[in-house]
């Protein structure tokens, strides 16, 4: 009886509180996007280009490369690390590709509503600055661009996985979850073109595989990269994927073991 | 009271054993605060390789805000926020009953039971980095600094404190409402910036029911020469209105749950 | 003056109806409909200083709640209630210096640190005076035999030892009154019966009001005189053990071994018969016939043992639960 309204009552909560969660961090990055557009605007002024970047590109860099960022993204450590501290796992501990299949499937089905609203205001930010906006329409350029995306999903995914997986060994996954998600904004370009770092620093960041979430993808689509660096970019995160996965599986298998043992 | 002092210091210490007993978690937290540190930082010295300031903030300035912002955010994760993110569950768990029962302020003993003492080490390089930035740059004369800067900063402690213990007290409401920390933490996020750039509208906000410009702007404004008397004594008013009312509500919540529970 | 006075106290839960389904939802945003359920129901009872009173009845009785409202945990919907001249609820400090509850399987103390450390909290927060706290902690850590353990884990501890620790930590004050609620739930045999021995003695001696929950019925055996049994939130009986056995118990339990096969049907003539194999019978039989059936059953068949028992004080507890108004 008390159980129907606790129950109400926490599907309630959690669906708003876990969807006011997304949003107001959707906010908090609103708030940046908007920071960094006022922001290269007034370091326009005067000036036609910022490190061979157009005031119009490198608005378009912003709002592109946070769409992409949108759509890569996913929020699998939060949801594992609960499921492994509840035990949940038990039945999947088996075999590590059905519960990636598993998870995988969710994450990809999922057209939640936290998604739709970052969607949304992502579009209609880009829409207030349409008159800025580059628009490309090589559909060569386009198609790389989409298989970009696609991989770039894929390996925040296994990214996410892995470093879920470390509550298997640790309480503390909070802090190393933000860490990681902090050092991939930058890494990614998410809060400056890369190009703006000296070319060293740019050549690291291509070989590890955040740049693709934001940087390399949008770069495409600005047409700053050739169709063949593009390809080679594909490349490189094909090789991550498969290094990922191979870490995903070596986890597991010792994450499992001790998920036994200790019988979480 | 002094029993209160008393209690305080026991459980700062049982918070001081825990992190020697996982002093693995304790060193990462540290380099973790080190390394977020590091990024902003680094972002600053870019972006203003590029211009000489930012709505009127200079470089300088920016890292001192970067410092104010960063010393007041390490300053609650050091203190209450740890104890008070536990309060959904324990109302859950019902734990809860158990403080309710004892003759202590249950706020106070939720709130004080987790001391963070890797971040007592992050809030020095917090103020080297102020000290730097006001090297390098402007600085408040020394005896304004000395009035203004104490108000301001326990003003936005204490605005801090309540705005959290506001969200986790529906944890009362709703059952394990666990992410509400990230509400917060996404929000404050943003104050890293100068919030003068948003314009007058968000200005208006964050000065009145999100804060921001009250907790982080006006105690880097105060070392850096750069605030009015009115604001100084505004501050205090809002600090005393937010606990005022996070402390009603969390009352009232309390009642609430006695009756229903 | 009664310790405890309780009145007519009610506990009356709301809750909200929920229907599956798309349209129930949607109707639901405009109008809940709202049920009670009553989790006690207008019970009232006093205790004496010193009395060790048992609440004895299934999961869901009510008894956790009412134990809540006495510690000011939970406020009644309607009645009243007196501890110590104080009302509970109210939750003044003064009252709370002079109670403790232990609940079982519930943890109050640290679960990462040794149990001393959370003594000394509790030291600081009931400001109980030094020589006193290790006094006390002293005799009672002897008294429960756990004197070696105090600078353990919590969490390297078995349950029976958490057990005790918790209550330790909740007599560190010298509570007046000492709410139990199912203290020896999910303990062994062994530590089960330490626990009663000391509840047992430590009510002795100290005259400590104790007021103990349980659904085992050994518990109320072992330590109570009084019990007060408790069912869909009313109180059932509220006296003496003894007197409630006396009460409800008008049959004997004879048990029958034969030589040879006997039919159920035949056994039937004289009374209820509970179990029945071909060589055993367990018969139900009123006081009054015992002897006559006892006699009749030894001269008509070949027996070969012959006991009669008393009712088993579970099963007289189960009957009164199980009837609806006694």
């Amino acid at each position: 009886m008390r159980k129907y309204w606790t129950i109400i009552t926490t599907m309630w909560a959690r669906a708003l509180i876990h969807r006011f969660t997304i949003v107001a961090y959707r906010t908090g990055e609103l708030f940046e996007i908007v920071f960094l557009l006022i922001l290269w605007t007034a370091l326009f002024k005067g000036r036609d280009t910022i490190s061979g970047y157009t005031i119009q590109e490198m608005i378009t860099y912003v709002l592109v490369g946070n769409l992409v960022s949108i759509v890569t993204r996913n929020f699998l450590t939060d949801f594992m690390t609960k499921e492994i501290k509840d035990g949940a796992l038990s039945i999947f501990v088996v075999k590590p590709i059905t519960y990636l299949r598993y998870v995988l499937v969710r994450e990809l089905g999922r057209v939640s509503l936290p998604f739709l609203i970052s969607l949304v205001s992502q579009i209609g930010i880009m829409l207030i600055f349409a008159r800025q906006l580059v628009i490309h329409t090589s559909f060569v350029h386009f198609a790389l661009f989409i298989v970009m995306v696609a991989f770039a999903f894929l390996i925040e995914f296994f990214i996410s996985f892995l470093i879920g997986a470390t509550a298997f060994w640790t309480d503390e996954t909070d802090g190393l979850s933000q860490t990681i998600y902090r050092l991939k904004r930058f890494l990614s370009g998410g809060y400056f073109t890369l190009s703006l770092l000296p070319a060293l620093y740019i050549q690291i960041s291509l070989a590890l595989p955040f740049a693709y979430s934001f940087y390399v993808p949008t770069q495409l689509y600005l047409q700053k990269l050739t169709l063949w660096q593009g390809l080679k970019g594909i490349g490189i995160q094909i090789i991550w994927i498969a290094l990922l996965y191979l870490c995903i599986k070596l986890v597991w298998r010792r994450g499992t073991r001790r998920y036994e043992g200790v019988g979480i | 009271m002094r029993r209160y002092l008393k209690l305080l210091k026991i459980l700062v210490r049982v918070s001081f054993i825990r992190a020697l007993m996982f002093r693995a978690a304790f060193y990462m937290d540290i380099a973790y605060s080190f390394i977020w540190l590091g990024l902003f930082f680094i972002i600053i010295q870019i972006l203003f390789s590029h211009t000489e300031e930012i709505a009127g903030w200079s470089r300088a300035n920016l890292i001192v805000l970067l410092g104010v912002w960063s010393f007041l955010d390490d300053l609650g994760a050091g203190t209450f926020w740890d104890g008070i993110k536990r309060l959904p569950d324990l109302v859950a768990d019902g734990a809860m009953d158990f403080i309710l029962a004892r003759p202590v302020d249950s706020q106070f003993l939720i709130a004080a039971e987790r001391f963070r003492f890797s971040r007592v080490l992050v809030i020095l390089a917090d103020v080297g980095l102020i000290a730097y930035g006001l090297t390098i740059g402007e600085m408040a004369p020394w005896h304004t600094i000395i009035l203004r800067f104490p108000v301001l900063v326990v003003s936005g402690y204490i605005i801090a404190l309540s705005v959290v213990y506001l969200l986790h007290t529906l944890g009362f409401w709703f059952l394990r409402i666990n992410n509400v920390w990230a509400l917060y933490d996404g929000l404050e996020g943003i104050a890293k910036y100068p919030l003068d750039v948003f314009g007058r509208h968000i200005k208006l906000l964050s000065l009145t029911i999100v804060p921001l410009t009250v907790m982080f702007m006006f105690p880097a404004q105060a070392l850096l020469g750069r605030i009015t008397t009115l604001e100084v004594l505004y501050a205090p008013v809002v600090a005393a209105i937010f606990f005022a009312v996070a402390r009603w509500f969390y009352q009232y919540s309390v009642r609430r749950y006695s009756s229903v529970a | 003056m009664p310790i405890i006075e309780v009145k007519n106290l009610t506990k009356k839960y709301e809750y909200y109806k929920k229907a599956p389904g798309l349209l129930a939802s949607m109707k639901s945003l405009f109008h809940r409909e709202k049920l009670y359920t009553e989790a006690v129901k207008n019970i009232s009872f006093t205790v004496e200083e010193g009395e060790l009173v048992g609440f004895l009845g299934p999961n869901g009785a009510g008894k956790t709640t009412t134990l809540k409202m006495l510690s000011g945990i939970l406020y009644p919907t309607s009645g009243e209630a007196k501890v110590l001249g104080h009302v509970p609820w109210k939750r003044e400090k003064k009252y709370q210096k002079q109670f403790a509850i232990v609940m079982g399987q519930k943890n109050q103390l640290w679960w990462d640190l040794p149990a001393m450390d959370s003594f000394i909290l509790n030291k600081e927060i009931y400001e109980v005076p030094d020589a006193q706290f290790k006094k006390t902690v002293d005799g009672l850590a002897e008294l429960l035999e756990i004197k070696d353990i105090l600078d353990v884990q919590v969490r390297k501890l078995s349950l029976g030892q958490r057990m005790k620790c918790e209550l330790i930590a909740a007599l560190l004050h010298q509570p007046k009154v000492l709410f139990l609620d199912e203290p020896t739930i999910g303990l062994d045999v062994v530590s089960q019966q330490k626990m009663r021995e000391f509840i047992k003695t430590y009510n002795e001696q100290k005259k400590t009001t104790i007021l103990l929950t349980s659904h085992y019925m050994e518990d109320v055996k072992a330590l109570c005189k009084r019990v007060i049994i408790i069912d869909h939130g009313e109180i059932r009986y509220d006296g003496a053990l003894s007197a409630l056995i006396d009460k409800y118990v008008d049959h004997k339990v004879i048990t029958v071994t034969f030589t040879k096969p006997v039919e159920r049907v035949d056994l039937e003539k004289f009374c209820p018969v509970m179990e029945c194999t071909p060589l055993r019978a367990v018969l139900n039989v009123p006081n009054e016939e015992v002897k006559k059936v006892a006699a009749k059953i030894l001269t008509t068949y070949p027996v070969d043992d012959i006991l009669i028992d008393e009712v088993p004080v579970e099963d007289v507890i189960r009957r009164i639960f199980t009837t609806g108004k006694s």
